[in-house]
Order: structure tokens, then sequence, then C-alpha cells
């Protein structure tokens, strides 16, 4: 069963600003350090989808191909994957109160394979983890600060 | 670009418009019975060392590093990166704290900043908390290592002769973290390393570290009982938590243990001009919600490239 992971970040930010970063990729992208390359392949012209390469760095592997990527009225982004890694996943914000908001990151991935990907999952799972809260916590840093976060090697 | 002039007194102490004067009421003295347990002042049980720049010794250090290199990078294998971001001029780094009693990381770092700076370079003097200097005979080893009490004095002084200076603002609260913590920013809202930096005219350096907090295993961080038991007047120690570690088990509180074996991967972020972005009279608290949002953004992608706990 493909492994199911999701983080939150609380954002010191209304909720409207936020969602302006997070549901237009041309900004998103950039700042989640982690994607290491991205680039946009085609644009649909009746629906607001786009077709995206995008590769997030986890080690040996880069773990990504090319996506649809869609935006929901303005208020979350989500991607499936039509080439390369087999993932689905969503970015979305709700608010908690006037001056902040709860930003949830979700990622669905599938891999080839029957009880070598038992164990492959269980330490998917670990570290797509630990790739979405960095992922999350660059959002959060953007959105507070203005400000791109550390990058580095 | 000019820096503004910083007042010639060093101290951490804002001025202040004096307290406007009340008028004086006199008040009828009472005999109340004393009822319960009479206070008594709790003395502090432990002392660190007076500071002393000069116990910081060279040539020990030069002697301790093969050492040091064969536990960081069979042991550890650890990796340091980003010395080529901090200025030539004194810094104060300021690091998350992990590893509890035993602090492998404060070590490794102090290898790779000898080596990288050369003994003979610009110093670093690591402030410690007094049970790390005052201890005998790990006291003077490590104050020989450059360890010296924490204090802004002390970090003046080191300033004043050229080097730099290495301080965890979260001390014992973040070295004794949970371990479901062990990738968080915990300050404990400690603001007195901004003030230093500001009232010293240098550059913050963050620094962040992972895979200290996989050398034991913290379970809770025991805050409630640290204060029952007033450790925190005693020895000034805010948490007892319970710990696993080798070769005690488990075991309330922290004791000198033998680290597990974990990767520790450390890294040196951009330089902070606290007067260049917060003016000379700074917003302590959006100073510091700055710093602590840059570092933990930055210790988060760093613990992204871990793939097992413990293992790397």
């Amino acid at each position: 069963m493909a492994p199911v992971v999701t983080r939150t970040v609380t954002v010191r930010r209304p909720v409207d600003d936020v969602r302006a970063l997070i549901t237009v990729p041309d900004r998103v992208f950039p700042v989640i350090t982690g994607f290491g390359r991205f680039d946009r392949v085609s644009v649909s012209a009746d629906t607001a989808a786009e077709t995206w390469d995008i590769f997030l760095d986890v080690g040996t592997l880069h773990v990504g191909g090319r996506a649809r990527v869609e935006v929901a009225e303005g208020q979350s982004l989500s991607w499936a994957s039509e080439r390369g890694t087999r993932s689905t996943g969503s970015l979305s914000a709700r608010a908690l109160n006037q001056d902040s908001c709860e930003v949830t990151m979700s990622v669905t991935v599938r891999f080839a394979g029957i009880l070598v990907v038992k164990l492959v999952d269980v330490a998917a799972a670990s570290i797509l983890g630990r790739h979405l809260e960095a992922a999350l916590q660059q959002l959060r840093h953007y959105a507070e600060h203005d400000e791109l976060p550390p990058v580095f090697g | 670009m000019a820096k503004p002039a910083l007042p010639a007194v060093v101290s951490n102490v804002t001025a202040r418009a004096p307290r406007p004067r009340l008028p004086r009421v006199s008040v009828p003295r009472v005999a109340v019975p004393r009822v319960g347990v009479p206070r008594v002042r709790v003395p502090q049980l432990f002392s660190g060392a007076p500071f002393d720049l000069d116990e910081r010794d060279p040539e020990f250090i030069r002697g301790m590093l093969p050492r040091l290199w064969l536990a960081a990078s069979v042991y550890f294998r650890a990796e340091v990166n980003g010395f080529e971001k901090v200025p030539d001029e004194p810094v104060l780094f300021v690091s998350n704290h992990s590893g509890g009693s035993m602090v492998p990381d404060t070590f490794i770092f102090l290898l790779a900043y000898n080596t990288y700076f050369t003994v003979e370079g610009r110093p670093l003097y690591s402030l410690g908390h007094e049970m790390v200097t005052g201890l005998p005979i790990t006291g003077p080893l490590a104050r020989k290592m450059g360890v010296v009490t924490a204090g802004h004095s002390a970090a003046t002084a080191a300033f004043e002769r050229g080097g730099s200076a290495l301080v965890y603002p979260g001390g014992d609260v973040e070295a004794l973290r949970p371990w479901r913590d062990r990738n968080k920013i915990v300050f404990d809202g400690r603001q007195g390393y901004l003030r230093l930096a500001h009232a010293n005219g240098v550059k913050i350096v963050p620094v962040v570290c992972t895979g200290g907090q996989d050398t034991f295993f913290v379970l809770n961080d025991g805050r409630k009982t640290a204060k029952a038991l007033r450790f925190d007047k005693l020895l000034r120690v805010k948490t007892l938590p319970l710990s696993i570690s080798f070769p005690w088990g488990l075991l309330p509180g922290d004791l000198p243990h033998v680290p597990f074996p974990a990767k520790i991967r450390i890294q040196v972020l951009d330089p902070i001009d606290i007067t260049e972005k917060f003016g000379a009279d700074p917003d302590w608290d959006q100073a510091h919600d700055y710093v602590t949002s840059y570092m933990q953004a930055g210790l988060s992608t760093l613990a992204a490239k871990s793939v097992l706990p413990v293992i790397g």
C-alpha cells in the first residue's frame, strides 16, 4: 500500500496571503529548496491545469517526473504524475484566525514491487515526512519574513 | 556601509526612562505568625570556573584533533559544511544544542572550526554550562579546548581579543528535548544572544545540527519534575527528562554516557547582522522571531537529508 504522508505547519499570515503564494506554481516551487528541478512544460487552455517536470532531490534519488498541476479555485494546489515516479499530492491552507493559517502538504508515492517495496514504503514515509516538513518550514519562513529560506547543498 | 556607533559601555541592559516616583505611604507594621515550613535559601550546588581566555591551549587542541577526527569521522560519520560563509571578523556562532550531557555536536564543531581556520587562526571560545567548566578532570580539559563558563563578560572578552564565540541559547532545555522534537529549534524564549551580538557589534552566524539527539533518546522534557525538585535553583538545570542511553538504560535525567553512533550533520548558515536588519534599537522579539525562523527552516532542510534515524 502506498504511503500517504501529511504534514502541517502554522503560518502567521492571513490565509488569503498564503493561498496567493501556494496556489501559484511559479511562486511556490522556487521557495521549496528540495525541488532540484522544475520546469513548466505546457499550460492547458481550457482548464486551470499546467504540466510541469518537477523532481524532489532525495539523496541518490530524484523523485518525480512529469506531473499535471491543478489549482482549485485559488484555494489549493494539487498534482498527479503522468510520467516518472507515481505520485499525487496537494498543498492547501485553512484559516485559524484573522492573522494565521494552517498549511497542509500531503503526498502519496507508489513504488514498483511487492516484497521489498514494503520495506521501502516504511523508509519512504519517514524520508518523505522530513522533506515535507522542510518544504513547509521553507514556505513558512518565506511567507512570514518575505525572504527565501537558507539554501545549501 | 558604515555601522552606526554603538555605546562604549558593554552591557546588555537597555537604557530605560526613569520610573515615576510614587508618594510614600506609611503602613503600620502588623505581626504575622509564620505558618508552614520556613523559607530556606537554597544554595546553588554548582558554580563554574571563572572564565580565563588564556586557558585555551592551542597546542593541546592540536594534540586533541586527531582523536576528535577519529571519533567524528569513523564513529559519527560527521559532515560539517558552510564555513566559507563565515566573514573574516569576530562573530557569534548561534547553534541548536543536542546530545544531552555529552554534546558530541560541540566537539565536532570545534574540530571542524580549528581545522578550517587553523589552531593558530581566529580562536573560538565556546560558552558552556557551569557543570562543563567546573567539574574536576573534565573541566580543565574543556577549558583547554576553549570552553568558558557562559556569560556576556566572557563573550565580550573573546570579541575584544579578536576571537569568535559559540553559544547555545537553548542550553540544557534544548539539549534534553524529547526525541520527537529532535528537528526543532528550542531556544526557550532566551534572547540574550541577540543583545550580546548587538552590544558588541558582531554578526550572528547561525549553525544548525542534526543527529545529536539520536545519540541518546529522551522520552519527555521533565520540566515539571525539575521544578518540583528545585533543580533550577540548585543546579541551574530546567529539565529532568526520562532518557535511554548506554550503559544506563532507562534513566531519569542524563548522566555521562556512551553516545550511540548516530550520523551528525552540521551546516553553517549565512550571517545575520542584527543592527543592519533591525536597526540600532531593535525590537528584540522581532529579531528573535526572525533568527529562530531562519534557523528552523535551515534545520528542517538539513534534517531532510537523513535517511534513517541514527544510521544516517
